[in-house]
Formats: structure tokens, C-alpha cells, sequence
């Protein structure tokens, strides 16, 4: 059998765009030299990505690989939670797309406290709310144990956005009982939950 | 039974005629409906997530350009000779998409439209796609990630078509690019649907 390649996955000191393939890992239980590099570093660390920004996913010392979808889509693929066939896998990307759009649309870099709470409130209201009902009511009527039935790294980008949600936002997860039941049952999985149990905790 | 499709999407090229052209070189049927900027309040509120494009598989609605681009390569052979290769052609497609987002698409004024748009060129397109052409050049192959062609060679047409078109000085030095934009232009499928196409200006 060939050796395992070695993953070294390059990103800030974060969650952001990074937490999902550390997730990916940690339920592949994979392992991975978790490079993080500080705001100061980052300057002088630039130059070695394929474009100048992070995340970066390096294989076997070479082949350095960024975009976030890119490498999590690559991993999830390789250790078997991308779905069963190009419709399962093209729902997951649907589903984590569709995440990463409304929840980056938070004021992440709003300095202004009274400012920031407006633009987060209105992101959740008009946004945020309610992609995250309908996909809560489709698992419902479809009665899905997880986000394509069977687990899927959909099931940890879910998981991700509540966990970080519930720090600042929890009020409004109260009405999707289907989404935190994914979150609870992911949450519990082998290797998620040892993961979750030490890591770093970080604003977002 | 093949699946059948319908793409639902604005009457323009934007995020969708991408997919319109993986179809083509597919030599895949699709209902290609078209709707107009005034319709959007009303079809918006039929869409999954009030988004477009969507494709129907079998009247199924899958929403996000990205899996439906991705969706269509691997069902039809346009995903690359393996995982690794669909990685890279991913990477390259996300890359050109969040630098070519950061164009003032809506401007409304055409003078500050034409400085963004300079700038935007010039400190995140150029640079972004220097480094794709200097690593295409080097690989002297036909194709941009390996053997055969993928989804990403039909991006960098599509971009690089629009490019010819509305400002051709900008893309002076990617050479290696346009040729490669060229040879897609060529190909079986794709040939046909762009002399038959709707132009549009984006």
C-alpha cells in the first residue's frame, strides 16, 4: 500500500477559511502539520503561494494547492464523505456554497460595535435565516439523518457555521432543529470529537 | 434514461454561460431558459435559495454556478484524469472567479467604472493570471492542467473571448493563455454554440 502523503495545510491563526479541511482531517483522522502563520509572518510568507493568499494545502512538500473548496473538495473526495456519485458531491458543494456565501457576508472587519451589530443583524435576518430554514425544512421533509443522508463533509461546514454562530448569534438558532441536530450528531462522530475537544478556540 | 436539464438564468452571460458552454462541448440537450432583469422578483422567489444560476436534473433544482460547472464536468468527462487535476482546475476556476468579481460590474457611472475596472486589472487580474500563464508556458501542453481539456480551459476561454472583446490591450501578455483560449474555440461542440449563440455585452 502507498504511504500516506504528507498534508501540510498553510493558513492564519483562524477558523475562517481554514477550519473545515482541519475537519476533514481530524474525521479522516488524517494527519497534517498545522501551519499557522501570524499577521507579522505573513508578509514574508506571501511569496510562497501559488497566489499570494491562504488557505494553501501543500502535498508531499510540492503541489501547492489554495481556494478553500478546492482543497476541502480534494480531501473529502480522497477519504470518502463527497457523496457516492457527481449528484451527491454536487449537493454538497451546493450546500457549502451556499453557507460560505451568506456567512461571509458577516461584518467580520467592522470596527464600529453599534455598526457591526446593524450589518450582522440585517446579514442574518435577510440572508443567513433563511437559507439555513429552507435547508432545515428540507432535511425535515426528507427526514435526513444528514445533510445528504449518509455523512458528508457538508455535515462539518454545517457543524462549523453553528458552533462559531453560537458565540455571538445564538438567538437566532433557535428554529432549525434539523440543522442542530447535525450539529450535535457530527459533533459526536469519531474524530470530530476528539478534534473539537482541544482545539484552539478563535473568534471566527 | 438520460437525465434531462433545464438552466435557468438571467438573458446574459454572467455566471451562466459558462455552463451553457459545457453543455455544448457535452453535445449535451438543455432547456435554456432565459428570463428578464424585470422577472427576477418573481423568479427569485421560486429558486431554492432566491439565487440563479439553477439547473434542473430531472426537474430537481441544484443551485451555486460551481457544482452545477463541476456537476456537468465529471457526468460528462471535463473533471480531469483524476482527483488531483480537479483540485488544480478548481483552484485556477476559483481563483479567476474572486478577481474577476472585484470588477465594478454595476457601476452606474461610466468614468469611476473605467478607473475600477484599470485597477482592479492591473492589482489583482493581471497578476492572478500572469502566474497561470507562466506556468502554462512552461508546461507546453494543449491543455491548461493536463492531457485533455477540462472545464478550466472552457473558463479561460469565456474570459479571455470577453477580454478580446472590451479591452484587448490588457491581455497583451498572456499569449500562451489566448493561444490556448484559440484552441478551445475549435473544439467539437464548442465551435458550433459560439457561432450560433446570443451575443451578449457580460
Amino acid at each position: 500500500m502507498a504511504p500516506s502523503p504528507k498534508y501540510k495545510l498553510t493558513y492564519f491563526d483562524l477558523w475562517g477559511r481554514g477550519e473545515v479541511t482541519r475537519l476533514i482531517f481530524a474525521v479522516s483522522k488524517i494527519e497534517f502539520e498545522d501551519d499557522r502563520v501570524t499577521r507579522e509572518e505573513w508578509p514574508k510568507r506571501k511569496a510562497e503561494m501559488p497566489f499570494g493568499q491562504l488557505p494553501v494545502l501543500f502535498i508531499d512538500d510540492k503541489s501547492p494547492l489554495s481556494q478553500s473548496g478546492a482543497m476541502e473538495r480534494y480531501l473529502a473526495t480522497l477519504h470518502g464523505i463527497n457523496g457516492d456519485n457527481p449528484l451527491e458531491a454536487a449537493y454538497c458543494e451546493m450546500i457549502c456554497s451556499t453557507l460560505g456565501d451568506v456567512f461571509s457576508g458577516l461584518p467580520f472587519m467592522e470596527k464600529d460595535p453599534k455598526v457591526k451589530a446593524e450589518k450582522a443583524k440585517k446579514q442574518w435576518e435577510d440572508k443567513i435565516l433563511p437559507a439555513l430554514k429552507h435547508i432545515d425544512t428540507y432535511i425535515g421533509e426528507k427526514k435526513k439523518e444528514y445533510i445528504i443522508g449518509k455523512f458528508s463533509y457538508a455535515d462539518l461546514y454545517v457543524m462549523q457555521m453553528l458552533l462559531f454562530s453560537q458565540k455571538d448569534y445564538s438567538e437566532y438558532l433557535k428554529d432549525i432543529p434539523n440543522l442542530a441536530a447535525i450539529r450535535d450528531r457530527t459533533a459526536q462522530r469519531d474524530g470530530v470529537k476528539e478534534y473539537l475537544a482541544t482545539r484552539k478556540d478563535c473568534a471566527h | 434514461m438520460s437525465e434531462k436539464y433545464k438552466l435557468t438564468y438571467f438573458d446574459a452571460y454572467g455566471k451562466g454561460e459558462i455552463i451553457r458552454i459545457l453543455f455544448a462541448a457535452a453535445k449535451v440537450e438543455f432547456e435554456d431558459h432565459r428570463f428578464k432583469v424585470e422577472e427576477w422578483p418573481k423568479i427569485s422567489k421560486e429558486m431554492p435559495f432566491g439565487v440563479v444560476p439553477v439547473l434542473f436534473i430531472d426537474g430537481q433544482p441544484l443551485s451555486q454556478s460551481g457544482a452545477i460547472m463541476r456537476y456537468i464536468a465529471s457526468k460528462y468527462g471535463f473533471a480531469g484524469a483524476d482527483q488531483k487535476e480537479a483540485a488544480y482546475c478548481e483552484m485556477i476556476v476559483s481563483q479567476l472567479d474572486d478577481v474577476f468579481t472585484k470588477l465594478p460590474w454595476f457601476e452606474p457611472d461610466p468614468k469611476i467604472k473605467e478607473e475600477k475596472t484599470e485597477a482592479v486589472w492591473k492589482e489583482s487580474i493581471l497578476p492572478s493570471m500572469q502566474k497561470m500563464e507562466d506556468y502554462f508556458k512552461e508546461k507546453k501542453r494543449d491543455y491548461f492542467t493536463g492531457e485533455k481539456l477540462t472545464y478550466c480551459d472552457v473558463v479561460m476561454m469565456h474570459i479571455l473571448i470577453q477580454a478580446q472583446i472590451d479591452c484587448p490591450q490588457r491581455i497583451k501578455t498572456l499569449p500562451t493563455l489566448c493561444a490556448l483560449r484559440d484552441r478551445v474555440k475549435e473544439v467539437d461542440g464548442v465551435k458550433e454554440y459560439l457561432a450560433t449563440r446570443k451575443v451578449c455585452p457580460a
